[in-house]
């Protein structure tokens, strides 16, 4: 009873002094909330980037010891470490092995499983949702499940050690497939019949609609495999055993191994650390419009 | 419930003026329709009545209070928008009482009873535990109601709340939302670009366009004295005929004189200040007809299209270069081609400036184009 | 959908299917199969196999240390799965409040999706090092002594620390994604009833975007028991005492340490199990979270 009172009350008292406000006081209110989200966001962003921003800055250092956040100021020695991690220590070799095992899976896979999602969207054929499945079943065999045996496998196929193992295992893709039949199914049926109709087969489809029309999702799809093959750590780190076939992930720690015996251990790994990173983050800062895109459709 | 007024109301998006200086008072418990071409500024406007929009200038009252600068929660209004915007996760019974609880200035047993008594009105008591997603959209749109009822709010923002709805089901609506209104008497703005909704809704009709205010009046009131050349074409279905003449004076009659046709226009104001110059003569289609014989106050025109309504036979006319639409008796006996006698309804007629689109004359009492109504607004 | 099916020649489509089939057959399908054979057996690259029966399976059941990492795995996976997605909404939820340059914030926030885990390792192994750790100086003087080289839930705090800040921006894409597609009319419906921001984050928003968050506590759970391989790998190597001793590290450690391929399949079969499991819960949530759409 006296509670409700109270709150009629105090609702009403609110009211007369909500009432009166400019616009220009709602206005202030609305920007004042604004600028605090701003500042929030900020700092979250500062604090995201904080521990990416401090290897740079030791990457620049001669000696990588920094033990306060007075030793954090940038140094002169820029060049010098980054030529003497890419050149003096080698990692231009690990960054090589990278980027060709990288793209070798990106256009492998894009190759491959554009011809499986063409078939699988565009083709009449008997047990056709069994195929699907028997794509689709394969996300729950990644890597970590079944390195063991791979390696047994790829190890009596006396690939072990080789390019071969490093890019072949990787080129069947459920992901892929499914977001690019994903994508097929979302563009109109007529535009295949017309083809029929025209007599334009299904590579010349593929190659001069399909394609054309699916620019945006194949350079987001491409992105994620590119980031995806280029992080891989466990495989490479079990099967490939020549550094000179090494890729940057395991390479960087390589790089620690050698640079440990000199007085700049931590300022290389530093080196390396950003070099590594520098390619898939220049892709997501270059796609990032493509690649949002192309996750949405994967969530289905 | 509470009257509001707005006052020299602007609202300009970075660089686009969405709504340009609007004038309009809306007495306490009427019923205000909104109706205008896309993007001419409707939603906007109620948008700042909610306060959802700052407006850029200008001032809104609700009853004696300032509210331009009160957040959209403290103002008191509730709005029911073209998608319903029902949580789909709650029921219906919680779509209602959410708002009410977040506001906490209602008791348990008071919110209990609200959501019994709208159910009630609304007619939704056996939907009060589904989902929106296990409802129709005439059913959502009746909780999205509920919701706006219970909060018992003074003033009812409604934007395009049927235009989702199918054909059948937008007319059983829109009788049921003149019911509720004549029940609850609360303040009422209902924005729609289907003119048939705003003249049949309304107790005042408010045309925008282009960012202003056209013409506050009611539905008849629109119909049958337009302010501007804008508003006229606007109403009526299909539109006015607009053709542009010359005004002569001939004796004591003033005439609007086409290329093929001299109509005497009655007595009236502006008239006089008209004649020797140019004007555009208004005729809606229902005002002219196929004469069966041609006489001195009958023009003829070439039959071009016809099109039977079925109650009416739609005839698209040709009289020099100059085309024009008219309802003819069902199963008269044209066809395009045919050359037909035309007579209009000399008191149906209307005269528009060329330059400024102002209407200038009547036939029809045109001296009650100075009548004042409840809802005023300065153009 | 039938009606764009039109190409029927099965030659064809046997041929365009071809290399993904034989991919999957020979380097997916086949490794697991292998893998569940093997796990019968003591196998051994020196002293070849020699079938053991269920002797693995036993072994693992009655080994403490396995039932350790089982424990550490899953709470560690927990850990990232709520602290991930706690800051994820919260990052979230800030941007899509933002006005204006919601877009640059977005990508400011998202970029460690393409940061490898080896980097976040090794940055992070550097500015949290116990001796030489630029902030280790300063968490010292508040009374804490850093040392998580022996430390076995301080080196768990600091890898979970790494392997959020690798995830949240992965999760960010989609809860923005997500958020962005709430009707605006809801949110306006909101603020006129006078519905707080947390209030309109967790009563309206959250249930709306559940299955957006029911795909991703499955994404996330999964990086928690692989995909922070390489930062146990750089960081702890599983320890210090087992403490950041995963499935996958254990599993790591007895095939290419020990070199026991027989165990070692045998623990492959169970992360199998643990996966399919994980698919198979996403698949019954997200249907019974189906009808949000409406
Ligand atoms: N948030 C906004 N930012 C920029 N311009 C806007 C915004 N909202 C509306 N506008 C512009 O203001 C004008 C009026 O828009 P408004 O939505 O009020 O039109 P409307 O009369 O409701 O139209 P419709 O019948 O299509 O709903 C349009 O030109 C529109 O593009
Ligand atoms: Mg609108």
């Amino acid at each position: 009873m006296l509670g409700s009172l109270l709150t009629a009350l105090t609702a009403a008292v609110e009211r007369s002094q909500a009432a009166g406000r400019t616009t220009s006081e709602r206005l202030r209110q609305l920007e004042t909330e604004q600028l605090t989200l701003h500042v929030l966001a900020a700092t979250v962003v500062f604090l995201i980037v904080l521990p990416v921003l401090i290897a740079a800055l030791v990457s620049t250092k001669r000696a990588g010891i920094v033990t306060s956040i007075a030793d954090l100021a940038p140094g002169g020695h820029a060049l010098s470490n980054y030529r003497r991690a890419l050149i003096g220590l080698e990692f231009w070799r690990y960054m090589l092995n990278s980027f060709v095992m990288s793209i070798a899976v990106v256009v492998g896979k894009l190759i491959v499983s554009l011809l499986a999602a063409l078939v699988i969207v565009y083709y009449r054929f008997p047990y056709k949702n069994a195929v699907f499945l028997f794509i689709l079943f394969t996300l729950l065999l990644p890597v970590p499940v079944r390195f063991v045996p791979l390696y047994r496998l790829t190890t009596e196929l006396g690939m072990g050690n080789t390019f071969f193992a490093i890019t072949v295992p990787y080129l069947a893709s459920a992901t892929t497939v499914f977001i690019l039949r994903q994508h097929f199914l979302s563009i109109p049926a007529s535009l295949v019949e017309t083809a029929k109709v025209d007599g334009v087969g299904p590579l010349r489809f593929l190659w001069s609609v399909l394609v054309p029309m699916s620019r945006a999702v194949l350079v987001g799809v491409s992105v994620i495999m590119f980031v995806y093959t280029w992080n891989q750590y466990l495989w490479p780190l079990v099967i490939i055993n020549a550094e000179s076939l090494q890729v940057a992930q395991v390479g960087l720690s390589l790089l620690r191994g050698q640079a440990s015996t000199g007085e700049v251990a931590w300022s290389m790994v530093m080196t390396g650390s950003i070099l590594t990173l520098l390619p898939p983050l220049a892709l997501l800062v270059l796609f990032r419009r493509q690649l949002l895109e192309t996750f949405t459709i994967q969530q289905k | 419930m509470t009257d509001l007024t707005l006052q020299g109301v602007r609202k300009e998006f970075d660089g686009v003026v969405a709504v340009k200086n609007i004038d309009l008072h809306i007495p306490d418990g009427a019923f205000v329709t909104v109706v205008g071409p896309s993007g001419c500024g409707k939603s906007t406007t109620l948008r700042l009545i909610a306060g959802l929009e700052q407006a850029t200038d200008g001032m809104i009252q609700m009853g004696t209070q300032d509210v331009t600068g009160v957040e959209p929660k403290d103002r008191d209004v509730a709005m029911v928008f073209q998608n319903y915007a029902l949580y789909p996760h709650m029921t219906a019974r919680r779509n209602i009482t959410f708002g009410m609880k977040a506001a906490g200035d209602f008791s348990d047993e008071e919110i209990e009873r609200q959501v019994a008594e709208a159910a009630a009105v609304l007619d939704i008591d056996d939907l009060l535990d589904r989902k929106p997603g296990e409802l129709s959209g005439g059913e959502r749109q009746r909780v999205a109601l509920g919701r706006a009822l219970v909060r018992d709010p003074e003033v009812f923002l409604m934007d395009e709340p049927l235009s989702n709805l199918d054909a059948k089901l937008r007319i059983k609506m829109r009788a049921e939302l003149a019911k509720l209104h004549s029940e609850f008497g609360t303040t009422t703005i209902y924005v729609t670009h289907d003119q048939t909704e705003a003249l049949t809704l309304g107790d005042r009709v408010v045309v925008m366009n282009d960012g202003r205010i056209q013409q506050v009046d009611s539905p008849q009131r629109l119909y049958d004295f337009p302010k501007t050349r804008f508003v006229a074409e606007f109403i009526g279905d299909p539109a006015m005929n607009m053709l542009p003449v010359d005004i002569a004076r001939n004796g004591t009659d003033y005439e609007a004189v086409g290329p093929t046709f001299r109509i005497t226009l009655p007595e009236g104001d502006g008239l006089e200040a008209a004649a020797g110059g140019q004007a555009i003569l208004g005729i809606r289609p229902e005002s002219l007809s196929v004469a069966d014989s041609a006489d001195r106050s009958s023009f003829t025109a070439e039959v071009t299209v016809t099109e039977p309504l079925g109650d009416s036979l739609l005839l698209e006319c040709r009289t020099g270069d100059q085309e024009f639409k008219l309802h003819a008796e069902p199963r008269t006996a044209v066809k395009p081609g045919d050359q037909v006698a035309l007579t209009v309804d000399a008191e149906r007629l209307h005269l528009f400036d060329s330059q400024t689109g102002n209407a200038i004359y009547h036939a029809a009492a045109a001296q009650s184009l100075e009548e004042t109504d409840t809802v005023d607004s300065t153009i | 959908m039938s009606t764009r099916e039109v190409f029927t020649d099965r030659l064809q489509a046997g041929v365009l299917l071809l290399p993904t089939m034989v991919v999957s057959l020979l380097f997916l399908y086949y490794p697991t199969v292998r893998a569940v054979g093997l796990s019968f057996y003591r196998a051994s690259l020196a002293r070849g196999d020699v079938f053991v029966g269920l002797e693995n399976y036993r072994r693992l059941a009655s080994s403490p240390e396995y039932l350790r990492s089982l424990l550490v795995s899953v709470l560690f996976a927990a850990c990232v799965v709520v602290g991930v997605m706690a800051v994820a909404l919260c990052v979230s939820f800030l941007i899509h409040e933002i006005d204006v340059g919601k877009g640059v914030y977005l990508v400011a926030v998202i970029w460690p999706y393409a940061l490898p885990p080896a980097v976040a390792g090794l940055v992070f192994l550097f500015i949290a090092h116990p001796n030489i750790g630029i902030f280790t100086s300063y968490i010292e003087t508040l009374g804490v002594d850093v040392n998580w080289f022996s430390n076995g839930p301080q080196a768990f705090v600091v890898v979970l620390i790494a392997a959020v800040w690798k995830q949240v921006g992965y999760n960010v894409i989609f809860m923005t994604a997500a958020l962005g597609n709430v009707p605006e009319s809801l949110t306006e419906t909101a603020e006129l009833d006078g519905v707080s921001r947390t209030q309109r984050l967790l009563r309206v928003y959250v249930p709306i975007i559940s299955p957006t968050l029911v795909f991703l506590v499955i994404m996330n759970t999964i990086y928690g028991f692989f995909g922070t391989f390489a930062m146990i790998d750089l960081m702890t190597k599983g320890g210090p005492a087992g403490a950041t001793n995963i499935l996958i590290y254990d599993l790591y450690r007895t095939a290419f340490q020990f070199y026991e391929f027989g165990f070692a399949s045998a623990k492959s079969v169970v992360l199998f199990v643990a996966v399919g499991l994980l698919m198979y819960g996403q698949f019954r949530l997200s249907d019974r979270y189906a009808y949000y759409g409406g």
